[in-house]
């Protein structure tokens, strides 16, 4: 093909031609051209098929707004459907599919819904397919997808990168037309930092497609001035090809600029696209207007399209949709169309008025106070009905017909915060209400001012408003001379005679008819219309049809469309790939990961690794000839009993608490008492929330009068911080107490096990008495290890064995492991994992994060005694709720499987032997479970109704899930050990 | 310090701390840091603004950093600051301070808390407006603030606009900030490739 | 959103935690006399007003301040922004 419909002049760049395919076919284009406009350029209308009926379709609009044009662009995993003709930047190399067709564009077999589209009305998913309920799932649903859709998936992960980034300004500016143009340049030149963001490639807006004069240069030329002025502004930003898509609260814009969807080959490691979260301190809404079309029989052929469109092919891409065109119009707009065509040679046969006083702008056939009633053609447009002024009728041949039924300013973002939309009957149009997002002023043709004077002119005047709202002066300019022609319209919405049906929603195939039918059925506000019919409900948002239904529906109840009312627009503006709003977010860099300061070494031991919220732990040590996780697990627990094991217990989160006053305070978050816990010691802790639940438990050293050091459970770290500063800064402000984080300054291991004072007097610096006279069950203390590094021990036992915890400062963890693990051979040091780690906590029956699940309160867990009533502390009056303390209530007991090949799973719900396995005789639950090698069992932690009372008893435990139950028998919560002799050891 | 026989190993896991030069950027693991937190007691906030003053020159406003001649010093919370020195000479900083400041102050060593990456090279501004939602433009020498990058709680420290900053995050969280980082500055000298490769085409003026 | 911290100017809401009324603050002496009645209001009776609204944020990605944030729980604006700890101590001066 040969660019046989390509005119003379426009924006695009000649001295390079671009090959790009569509549909396989070879064609060529030029650096400046969309996908549309070089598919115009080389004869092509018929792009798309719609979404409901399959209907052939062509271009409508040369802008975002675009209903029809959807296609693919790109192949394979890049692949992206749905994507806009009208607004893909052309680049060598563009593989560019129609969509919603098989097996071609031409011949679709899916074209038979529009042989049945007396079925597919409004209202037919609410209609037709209303029973079996299970049909609609499995038979409906499905069928209906394949038969009506946009575009097809790669199904593969997007290979492409995505970028997200901050920006902040005095004054977002959003839309580089003429008002958008004119506030930059009024803005920047008054210091303000700014930001001109358009979502075009070519900022310039309407001045890029019109042929008027801004002080005696064309339109476009001006644009070039004006670039260049703004482009030397160190406090200017000039963003193209980003959509200003979403007004946010207090000033936030999301903001979209695809970064090298315009590139074929982008260089390794370019995001495609950018997603910007923009901070304004004002924005002025500069976006335009959108043009809207006439609703007559028919009028969805490829062919038909918006006139202003159908200009800005002409004037900015030099391209028409065919060499003889037609112009059906309401409004002046529509003869500019006619005028500036046949100054581009193309042969214009007819302009269809409906005025019937209107005048000719030049040498075309003008058919005054007349209006199409049909459009011929099965794929594009050949010839069009005409019904005269007289009452007769004419034909005329054409192969595109340009539709202006007036403006609507483009209100979109003004009406994200729900501002409501006006009429305004000088324009026929919706204006911006009076409560847009607060910060957003509106200037230009978004503000209903048409001419580009008007425009020029309010977007100064807005700019130098909202700049002095912040306290920056600055001075409007005076405009160039250009176009201030006064704006004629006669409302016309649709021709209501004519064969066939008359389209209103293009994107969603909803025509004048079904409008008809909703409001005859009684849907008649226009949220119900708009979800009857799906009007304004697919990818463009109706912005080239909501107009027309909400005249039609006017039209039929007999209100004006003010009284009739409009729906409004939510973001995105234009659609968002979800891909870009994750940015770099994804696979291994979903969420950052936390790394242990033993992990390098247990990378070296070949660990597993468990995530353990953002920690990466190590979950077990496989060795040699260990093939399941188990006989791993099984053999560090075993270990840490006989002999000594290591575990780094540096997720645990540690809270520095300073100050005179830190005793007092610790006693208010600490349901048990803190004030005199004497220098050297530790104590458990057991943290509630205000309503009497157990909120998180760990254990407070004494360091000093004035400094303890506090250590939380891994999963609340950051909640029990942000709690203890409540507490310090909203309940107690007169406290001396100051607050600070050190879980990442300390390496921290456990070294737990018969051996494990044996191995720590090896490591520690001999001055220090580790003996259990000198160093009790409960100690602290800041000690030197290995020749002199500070070190911290605690001894404390979570397995329930005789155990430490040492801490160092983090850069010298990995070599404390390596340095035990050395010492340690002699003891058959065993490194354990979080696996074993369990086991042994649920042997010692320790509560941990299953257990405090949010609904435990200290009776539950058996330490209702613990709650001091000698103090007020958190949670503690609200803990002796009757409910949560009579003897019917949960009670934390343990369990033990009667069959040894039993494992008790756990989530795991406790029947009472005999009783139904339902809701109604649901006794309890297992929260924790493990194989316990030290048994040679299967045991158990849960919570059951008087489980204190009903040690002995045998008990079923169901799993209706997997349709399953075993039976267990209830114990103590303490399978080894339980007076506590071995930690004490 | 006592010598004693542990060595040391970097936040990103390695003997050596590590660098990289992506395009015009370059990222430096700092581990050659002592740090410490400082906390004035109730009442005492005046006593410590004015021994901060003696070792920084001035106490560090809020959101601001401060230079002395061998700390350097920046604010992170009301009556709150983090000082930090060369870690050699250093490494006690925290106990060294409590000799200092006494009973006015609550001292909690920070040491190793912390990973540090510089962040150097010409026109970062894009860099690190990919990064954290601040104000880049008006983010100048001796601002100082916490920050969220990539989901990751950050001290971000201005020490020279547009050229050198210091970021600060949780030592655990070292791999996936050097991975933020270096994804972000590779993002960002491909985009200036592409754009040089890319220049204006003809058809937009001037 | 954007809150205006008193002492930082204005940061993004993602910076913050939200938690909630900000009553919260004025928490019953557990030791008194009918200290169940009155930690019930305390606990569980908030008024849920549409319209001026004044609650508890705090700056987590920032300075660790709870603040006391005055919003408008219909559009959102936000009237007045004080520390926490100072309203805290004004409520105790004054009783």
């Amino acid at each position: 093909m040969t660019q046989t419909n390509r005119l003379d002049g426009g924006l695009i760049d000649r001295s390079e031609t671009l090959n790009f395919t569509f549909d396989g076919k070879d064609i060529q284009g030029h650096p400046g051209d969309t996908l549309a406009s070089a598919l115009l350029a080389n004869d092509v209308r018929l792009m798309g098929r719609s979404f409901k009926y399959h209907r052939p379709r062509g271009v409508f609009s040369a802008g975002s707004e675009e209903p029809n044009a959807l296609v693919e662009l790109r192949s394979g995993a890049a692949r992206e459907p749905n994507t806009r003709a009208t607004v893909a930047e052309l680049f060598d190399g563009l593989e560019a599919t129609s969509q919603n067709r098989w097996p071609s564009l031409s011949s679709d077999v899916m074209a038979v819904n529009d042989l049945l589209s007396q079925f597919l009305t409004a209202g037919f998913y609410y209609k037709t397919f209303m029973w079996p309920k299970s049909f609609w799932e499995k038979v409906y649903e499905p069928i209906i997808r394949r038969a009506a859709g946009l575009g097809s998936l790669s199904m593969e992960p997007d290979p492409d990168a995505y970028d997200r980034g901050f920006l902040h300004c005095d004054l977002l500016v959003i839309g580089a037309g003429p008002a958008g143009l004119s506030a930059a340049l009024t803005a920047g030149r008054a210091g303000a930092e700014v930001i001109l963001a358009d979502e075009d490639f070519a900022p310039g807006g309407r001045l890029n497609a019109e042929t008027y004069a801004l002080d005696n240069e064309p339109a476009a030329d001006w644009v070039g001035t004006a670039l260049a002025e703004l482009l030397e502004m160190p406090n200017l930003r000039l963003m193209t090809r980003t959509t200003v898509f979403g007004a946010f609260d207090h000033g936030v814009y999301g903001a979209m600029e695809r970064v090298t969807d315009h590139l074929v080959s982008p260089p390794e490691g370019a995001p495609r696209q950018t997603h910007w979260k923009i901070t304004a301190q004002r924005a002025l809404h500069c976006a335009g207007a959108i043009e809207r079309g006439i609703a007559f029989a028919n009028n969805d052929r490829p062919g038909v399209m918006l006139a202003g469109a159908m200009r800005a092919y002409a004037n900015r891409w030099a391209a028409t949709a065919d060499q003889t065109v037609a112009v059906f119009t309401n409004n002046d707009d529509g003869h500019r169309t006619a005028r500036d065509l046949l100054a581009k040679g193309v042969n214009v046969a007819a302009v269809v008025d409906i005025r019937p006083d209107a005048q000719a702008m030049g040498d075309y056939p003008l058919f005054a106070g007349a209006k199409v009633l049909n459009a011929k053609g099965r794929l594009g447009l050949a010839e069009i009905e005409v019904r005269l002024a007289d009452g007769g009728q004419t034909t005329v041949s054409c192969g595109a017909l340009g539709v202006s039924g007036g403006w609507n300013p483009n209100i979109s973002l003004s009406c994200h915060h729900r501002g409501r939309p006006v009429w305004d009957d000088r324009i026929a149009a919706f204006l911006p209400g009076p409560t847009p997002p607060a910060g957003l002023k509106i200037a230009g043709a978004a503000a209903g001012e048409f001419s580009t004077h008007g425009a020029l002119k309010s977007g100064a005047a807005q700019a130098v408003a909202a700049l002095s709202e912040i306290g920056v002066s600055a001075t409007e300019p005076e405009p160039p001379r250009s176009e201030d022609a006064p704006f004629s319209i006669t409302p016309f919405w649709h021709v209501g005679e004519g064969k066939g049906r008359a389209w209103l929603d293009l994107q969603n195939d909803v025509t004048v008819k079904d409008v008809k039918l909703a409001h005859q059925e009684g849907f008649r506000s226009v949220e119900h219309l708009k979800r009857y019919t799906t009007l304004g409900m697919a990818t463009d948002q109706g912005k080239t049809s909501n107009m027309g239904a909400l005249a039609v529906m006017a039209e039929m109840t007999g209100q004006t469309i003010a009284e009739t009312g409009t729906t409004i627009f939510r973001p995105p503006y234009t659609p968002v790939a979800i891909a870009a709003l994750a940015g770099r977010a994804r696979d291994d860099a979903f969420r950052p990961v936390r790394r242990t300061p033993s992990h390098y070494w247990a990378e070296e031991q070949g660990a597993a690794f468990v995530e353990s919220g953002q920690w990466l732990r190590s979950q077990y040590f496989p060795r040699k000839g260990e093939t399941h996780w188990r006989q791993s697990v099984d053999r560090e627990a075993l270990a840490v009993r006989k002999s000594v094991g290591v575990c780094d217990v540096t997720t645990l989160g540690k809270v520095d608490v300073q100050g005179e006053d830190a005793a007092t305070f610790l006693n208010l978050v600490y349901c048990n008492g803190f004030a005199k816990l004497a220098v050297g010691k530790t104590r458990y802790g057991l943290m509630l929330r205000e309503d009497g639940i157990a909120m998180d438990d760990g254990t407070a050293a004494r360091l000093a009068e004035d400094h303890f050091v506090v250590t939380t459970t891994t999963a609340n770290a950051v909640p029990v911080y942000r709690h203890m500063e409540f507490v310090r800064q909203c309940l107690r402000p007169d406290l001396d107490v100051q607050l600070i984080s050190t879980t990442e300054a300390w390496a921290q291991y456990a070294v737990a096990g018969p051996n494990s004072r044996k191995l720590l007097q090896k490591i520690i610096d001999p001055e220090y008495d580790i003996s259990n006279e000198g160093f009790p069950f409960m100690a602290c203390a800041e000690i030197t290890i290995c020749g002199g590094l500070r070190a911290r021990l605690f001894r404390i036992s979570f397995s329930g064995e005789l155990a430490y915890e040492i801490a160092v400062p983090t850069r010298y963890g990995d070599a404390l492991m390596r340095r035990l693990m050395e010492e340690g051979r002699e003891f058959d040091v065993t490194p354990y994992g979080t696996e074993a780690l369990s086991v042994l906590r649920i042997e010692k029956g320790h509560a941990a994060g299953a257990e405090l699940n949010g609904q435990i309160s200290p009776s539950h867990l058996g330490m209702a005694r613990m709650v001091s009533t000698k103090k007020d502390s958190i949670g503690a009056v609200m803990s002796r709720r009757d409910g949560l303390c009579v003897a019917e209530s949960y009670r934390m007991i343990g369990l033990e499987a009667e069959d040894p090949d039993k494992s008790l799973p756990a989530g795991a719900h406790l029947i009472a032997e005999g009783d139904a396995i339902d809701a109604a005789h649901d006794q309890g639950w297992i929260t924790s479970a493990a194989y316990s090698p030290h048994l040679g069992k299967s045991i158990g932690l849960g919570f059951l109704k008087r489980g204190d009372a009903r040690e002995g008893e045998v008990i079923l435990v169901a799993n209706p899930l997997q349709g399953e139950s075993s039976r267990a028998r209830v114990v103590a919560p303490h399978f080894i050990d339980p007076k506590g002799e071995r930690l004490r050891a | 310090m006592p010598e004693h026989s542990l060595s040391p190993l970097s936040p990103l896991g390695d003997e050596a701390p590590r660098s990289t030069q992506i395009g015009g950027f370059r990222l430096i693991e700092r581990a050659d840091f002592a740090l410490a937190s400082v906390a004035a007691r109730d009442g005492r906030v005046e006593i410590v603004r004015e021994s901060l003053a003696s070792l920084l020159g001035k106490a560090p406003d809020a959101g601001r950093l401060e230079h002395g001649k061998e700390h350097m010093g920046f604010w992170i919370g009301p009556d709150q600051w983090m000082i930090e020195a060369d870690h050699d000479p250093y490494e006690d900083l925290a106990a060294q301070l409590k000799t200092t400041l006494g009973d006015a102050v609550s001292i909690t060593e920070q040491n190793d808390g912390w990973v540090v990456v510089d962040l150097e090279g010409s026109a970062l501004r894009a860099v690190l407006e990919r990064l954290a939602n601040i104000d880049v433009s008006r983010f100048d020498a001796g601002c100082a603030t916490r920050c969220s990058i990539e989901h990751m709680g950050c001290f971000l420290l201005c020490l020279d606009h547009g050229e050198h900053y210091r970021i600060l995050a949780g030592r655990s969280f070292a791999g996936s900030l050097w991975h933020a980082l270096t994804t972000t500055c590779a993002s960002v000298a491909a985009i200036n490739q592409a754009a040089n490769e890319h220049n204006r085409s003809n058809w937009m003026r001037p | 959103m954007i809150i205006t911290h008193p002492i930082l100017g204005p940061r993004d809401a993602s910076e913050f935690t939200y938690l909630g009324d900000a009553s919260l603050i004025d928490r019953p002496d557990g030791m008194n006399e009918g200290a169940a009645e009155a930690f019930l209001d305390y606990v569980y009776l908030r008024d849920n007003p549409a319209g001026e609204h004044r609650e508890l944020w705090y700056h987590e990605q920032g300075d660790r301040s709870w603040l006391v944030v005055t919003r408008d729980t219909v559009t959102h604006e936000v009237t007045k922004v004080e520390l926490a700890c100072d309203v805290a101590l004004a409520a105790r001066s004054a009783t």
